[in-house]
């Protein structure tokens, strides 16, 4: 559990940030794609905590992981995971007391950047549809049959297709639907870059 | 496995913030650091977005659903994503064409010109002749559809994913008597994608309601159709896009459909069959404004008999 006084500002230069990146791993090498897993996590925990700075803190929380590592070498936790959520703990509750103290500056600038967002909504909107074709057509053609045979029709066709589709693949429906969730997650996120290449 | 832990329900709850204190911490912790919890709990939350959109969601939740859950730009952004998406996969199932039929398309239409120059000048004239008088029928059909208080087109049951109707392809000149009912099979399409379940779907246009007109326009639904689609013909398209709610005879909302997209000045959606009993029912059409405010455009009473 991280008990030192944190020091804003801090940020991991390479070799504490590679140390980051190893730990987060555990043992199997994935490229750094577990840092981006554990990042996203944090990002929806912070968001589902009504966090309007969810990326910020999720970086802080890592940065602060990244610093214990770097002063004490190890860290004695059941999993990276866990002491990760832990940090993020900390790092939501010391978020809530400062927001407290900006509460209503933050209400007045999120109010103003409603009104000046509806009025381009209709371009975002059209640019997303477009960005979105784009990326189904990129994507593999199994994941693209899989996506639209898993997200197409309502109630019980849409139950149906989804049995049909399982044995088509030779999958329980349980594993089709998490395979169908992590190509819409990639879908969504080939979009969000693709509308801030646009943006 | 933790699944006594968790269930689709206590996650949908988890999403929708009606969990206790001390469970939506324990969810909190295993959001993070438990990746079957995850999996599942991102399963949950694209079946709920999507249930949201679809108007599945009964009111209590709707509500919970905008009060809470909307409640950050990052979940905003995944509803309008989710929405784009489902718009990209109705519009994908309802022009899909495989490579192999648009070479069949364009070789059975080439044989037939070939066939028409290689018959003599009488014939040619003859099928000019044929053509222009179903050009003249198709001019009449549509002065009078745009005239006439309602009309509904009742497609035979087709399968399910046949294209989306438009007024102009469902409508056969030399099949179409009007102002009458019609009925107006739909050609079947082979499907490139996903694996089809062979339900049935019935089609029903609905044009803009006059409000002189006494008469309900009534239809009945096959008894073998699991979805009916419903198109109904707008008198402009004003809104980037509707929404509709299905009413029953007192009022209440029995399904609501949002971010419906016009296309040709008409909308296209689906409801399942067994929601249409032999009753009265309106569909009450809404457009939102560029401020994101719902505006009521009309109601399109309808009248659903026994077959």
């Amino acid at each position: 559990m991280p008990t030192k006084v944190y020091k804003k500002n801090w940020t991991p230069d390479p070799i504490a940030f590679r140390r980051l990146l190893e730990w987060l791993d555990d043992g199997v090498d994935s490229e750094g794609e577990r840092y981006l897993e554990i990042r996203r996590r944090l990002v929806c925990f912070f968001d589902r905590k009504g966090c309007r700075n969810a990326d910020e803190l999720a970086d802080e929380t890592l940065n602060r992981v990244a610093r214990r590592l770097h002063e004490e070498g190890a860290i004695d936790a059941e999993t990276p995971a866990k002491f990760c959520y832990i940090t993020a703990r900390f790092v939501f509750l010391e978020n809530l007391r400062d927001k407290e103290k900006l509460n209503v500056g933050i209400d007045e600038v999120v109010a103003n950047k409603l009104v000046a967002d509806s009025s381009d909504e209709a371009d975002v909107n059209q640019q997303r549809l477009n960005c979105l074709e784009h990326c189904t057509n990129n994507l593999e053609a199994s994941n693209r049959e899989i996506i639209f045979g898993y997200y197409n029709g309502d109630e019980r066709i849409k139950i149906d297709n989804r049995r049909e589709l399982a044995k088509k693949l030779n999958l329980s429906t349980n594993a089709l639907s998490i395979r169908a969730c992590r190509i819409r997650e990639k879908l969504q996120i080939c979009v969000q870059k693709c509308l801030e290449k646009c943006g | 496995m933790k699944e006594e832990i968790y269930s689709k329900k206590s996650l949908t709850d988890y999403l929708l913030g009606k969990l206790s204190e001390t469970d939506a911490d324990l969810f909190d912790e295993m959001s993070i650091a438990d990746d079957e919890f995850v999996d599942a709990l991102k399963v949950v939350e694209d079946e709920l977005i999507d249930s949201y959109l679809r108007g599945e969601l009964d009111n209590a939740d709707v509500r919970r659903f905008e009060a809470s859950y909307l409640a950050t730009s990052l979940r905003r952004e995944k509803v309008e994503f989710a929405r784009a998406l489902q718009t990209v996969i109705a519009g994908t199932e309802s022009t899909r064409v495989t490579p192999v039929e648009i070479e069949t398309q364009a070789v059975s239409s080439v044989t037939l010109w070939q066939r028409l120059l290689a018959l003599g000048p009488a014939f040619r004239y003859g099928f000019a002749a044929v053509a222009a008088l179903a050009l003249v029928s198709v001019v009449l059909i549509v002065f009078r559809a745009s005239n006439s208080p309602t009309e509904i087109v009742v497609a035979t049951p087709t399968p399910l994913k046949t294209p989306l109707p438009e007024p102009s392809r469902e409508t056969k000149p030399s099949e179409s008597p009007l102002p009458t009912p019609t009925l107006t099979p739909t050609p079947e399409r082979k499907k490139e994608l996903p694996p089809v379940s062979k339900p049935s779907l019935a089609t029903f246009i609905l044009a803009p309601p006059v409000r002189s007109s006494s008469s309900l326009p009534a239809f009945s639904v096959p008894a073998n159709a699991v979805e009916v689609m419903f198109v109904l013909q707008l008198e402009s398209d004003d809104f980037s896009d509707y929404a509709v709610a299905l009413k029953s005879q007192t009022g209440s909302v029995l399904r609501r459909i949002s971010g419906i997209k016009a296309k040709n000045e008409a909308l296209s959606f689906r409801l399942p069959a067994n929601l249409i009993k032999p009753n009265i029912y309106t569909l009450t059409v809404s457009g939102r404004s560029a401020s994101g405010e719902p505006e009521i455009i009309g109601d399109y009473p309808f009248r659903s008999v026994v077959k």
